[in-house]
């Protein structure tokens, strides 16, 4: 071990000591910044990937169009199933209808789903917690948590449901009952955007209450590798785009569909990041003031090492070392603190706010994490290189001690 | 008794520049001391000695003269030359002692091997040794804090003695300790020094700790008197 290496050791962990003052402060300060750093990226990469996978599970990795109702949706489905890319692929029908209970109603969007290809693609199953999706049929209706609490019903009930192409009747003087249907299910995604206000019909059902005949609004496909690949997605719609698809057919990916809304998650992590760093360069400056302090009192030690035949690059490098050890420890400490505390993330969360507000204004009833490997080796190398930059301007004040000077002066 | 000079000084002078002003501090100084010999300065205050003490020791640069190491020329020499022949061939004891406090009393007297090179488990046992003989068996694992003044000057001399050097500087060793316990040092010093074959230069007010050396030089108006 160099004796530099050796005495930045001993200046931080003395003998007889299990650690300085000095060091245990600028330790915590820099295992307080990596935490927080750690904390906010896995939570901001937390809820970026909720909202990622929770578009793809309602949407699929893929949506084709074409402009329009697509009068054969199930002869393009067939020819888009036979690619290798593809594990799936339903036609889906959206839309908005009144939703009524007793004198209660709700104006939801409505998701028109076929039954086994759908699953494959859209899988409902996994949220519906009450109720099951087999039971769904022409006649009944799965609602969201959040509507069925709006509109005051639950399951095995029945709701009355009217759609826009009523108005088209009116015109014809004609009038179209409204749909009774029973409450199959109840289902929560745990994203509020979709469990406030949706509602899952069958497609055959989406197609009579919208007039669609044999048709749908669009086919939703799943991929087999897009979930892993971020910009598989983007690279298939363009292939489908180039060499399965006629004009106006487009196929367009999750990201291209929501493209707005993912730079807004990105910007915000961005910008939390670069604020929480401002942490790390005040623990850098804390430490340079205490390694500088510690300079001054030493000036006579590092006077005379230089008498002890020390080069005076050497005894400046010792506040390098004392810096740079200074990081690692915070790094590693920073690390276990950011782990402890995102595992008890929902539990510290649910001290200072109810889960019911955050899912109102977070759209999430769990705080979400996402540990991702290079966001933490970036955070720990930043935290290490400005606390050895920390030690720098020590150094150079060390490097420049005269030891003729220092020793003299007693 | 070597007839050839560890350390020569010829016409060796230092002048300083204070707020634009000259002031010559040491003028022509002729000086020669032979391996395993020891040589006492003495000297009114500001008369020069530890000027003329870092100068043998390259700590500082002279503004005039010569100064050779075992015949070889120092003048000229890069910073990292004179401080890797100071680690090797050199031990230096100050009045203050200057001991790490956050080393205990064996790693700073090994703290002079380090600087020099791997410390391996001969160097431990010398280290160990060097303690046991300045009589502070049972105090090595003692940081400074623990330790009395007169310790701590018996660690800093086992701490110049540690790389075996063949020239030991002194400045004043026992300035800060009283009769007794300064008496002590100095006997364990001019000891140690001879076991160890190595020329000692001491710079001192003590008139009867100078008479103890083998020659005795006065510092006067920049130069020596006999």
């Amino acid at each position: 071990m160099p004796w530099s290496l050796y005495l930045a050791l001993k200046q931080l962990f003395p003998t007889g000591k299990i650690v300085s003052f000095f060091a245990a402060m600028s330790v915590l300060g820099v295992a307080l910044g990596v935490a927080v750093l750690l904390c906010v990226s896995s939570v901001m990469n937390g809820f970026g990937k909720e909202i990622r996978d929770k578009l793809v599970e309602v949407n699929g990795h893929l949506q084709i169009s074409d402009g329009g109702i697509m009068e054969e949706p199930y002869a393009l489905a067939e020819k888009i199933a036979q690619d290798g890319e593809v594990s799936g692929v339903a036609p889906i029908a959206r839309g908005v209808v009144m939703l009524q209970y007793g004198n209660r109603p709700s104006f939801p969007g409505v998701l028109g789903v076929g039954e086994a290809a759908g699953q494959e693609v859209i899988p409902l199953s996994k949220y519906v917690f009450m109720g099951s999706l087999e039971e769904l049929d022409d006649d009944s209706i799965l609602l969201s948590t959040g509507l069925a609490r709006a509109i005051g019903t639950t399951l095995g009930e029945e709701v009355d449901l009217f759609t826009p192409l009523m108005l088209d009747h009116l015109k014809r003087d004609e009038v179209l009952l409204p749909r009774t249907l029973k409450v199959a299910g109840l289902f929560e995604t745990g994203w509020s955007a979709v469990d406030e206000n949706t509602a899952v019909v069958t497609l055959r059902l989406m197609q009579e209450l919208y007039g669609l005949d044999k048709g749908a609004h669009k086919l939703a496909v799943r991929l087999k590798h897009a979930d892993s690949d971020m910009g598989a997605a983007e690279r298939e719609a363009e292939r489908f785009n180039m060499e399965l698809l006629r004009p106006p057919q487009t196929a367009m990916s999750w990201m291209d569909g929501n493209r707005e809304f993912l730079s807004i998650i990105l910007l915000e992590k961005t910008v939390m990041v670069f604020v929480m760093l401002l942490i790390l360069v005040v623990a850098a400056f804390s430490i340079m003031i205490s390694l500088h302090t510690s300079v001054v009192r030493k000036t006579r030690e590092i006077g005379l090492l230089g008498a002890l035949g020390a080069r005076s690059w050497q005894s400046a490098v010792v506040f390098c070392w004392q810096g740079f050890l200074i990081g690692i420890a915070g790094s590693l400490l920073g690390c276990v603190l950011a782990l402890v505390i995102l595992k008890f993330r929902n539990e510290i969360v649910g001290l200072v706010m109810d889960p019911v507000t955050m899912a109102k204004y977070y759209q999430f009833l769990s705080f979400p994490a996402d540990y991702v490997v290079a966001d933490f080796v970036k955070i720990i190398l930043f935290a290490i290189v400005a606390a050895t930059l920390a030690g720098l301007l020590p150094a150079w004040r060390a490097a420049r001690i005269r030891p003729s000077e220092t020793l003299r002066h007693e | 008794m070597s007839e050839h000079p560890i350390i020569s000084a010829r016409a060796l002078a230092k002048t300083y520049t204070a707020a634009g002003r000259e002031i010559p501090v040491l003028q022509g100084v002729d000086f020669d001391i032979l391996a395993g010999t020891s040589v006492s300065i003495r000297g009114e205050s500001g008369s020069g000695k530890t000027t003329l003490l870092y100068l043998l020791s390259a700590l500082e640069t002279p503004t005039g003269g010569e100064l050779f190491w075992e015949g070889e020329p120092v003048n000229g020499k890069s910073q990292d030359w004179k401080a890797a022949r100071r680690a090797r061939w050199m031990g230096m004891v100050f009045q203050a002692f200057y001991l790490m406090p956050e080393l205990s009393a064996l790693e700073n007297v090994l703290m002079a091997r380090r600087i020099v090179g791997q410390v391996r488990a001969q160097d431990s046992q010398r280290a160990k040794e060097l303690l046991e003989r300045v009589g502070l068996k049972d105090r090595m694992k003692h940081v400074s804090a623990q330790l009395s003044g007169g310790e701590c000057q018996r660690v800093a001399v086992a701490r110049a003695l540690m790389n075996r050097p063949k020239i030991l500087l002194a400045d004043e060793p026992t300035g800060n300790l009283d009769e007794t316990t300064g008496e002590g040092v100095m006997t364990l010093l001019l000891e140690l020094t001879r076991q160890e074959a190595a020329a000692l230069i001491l710079v001192t007010h003590n008139a009867a700790h100078a008479a103890r050396t083998d020659q005795t030089l006065f510092l006067r108006k920049g130069g020596f008197g006999k």
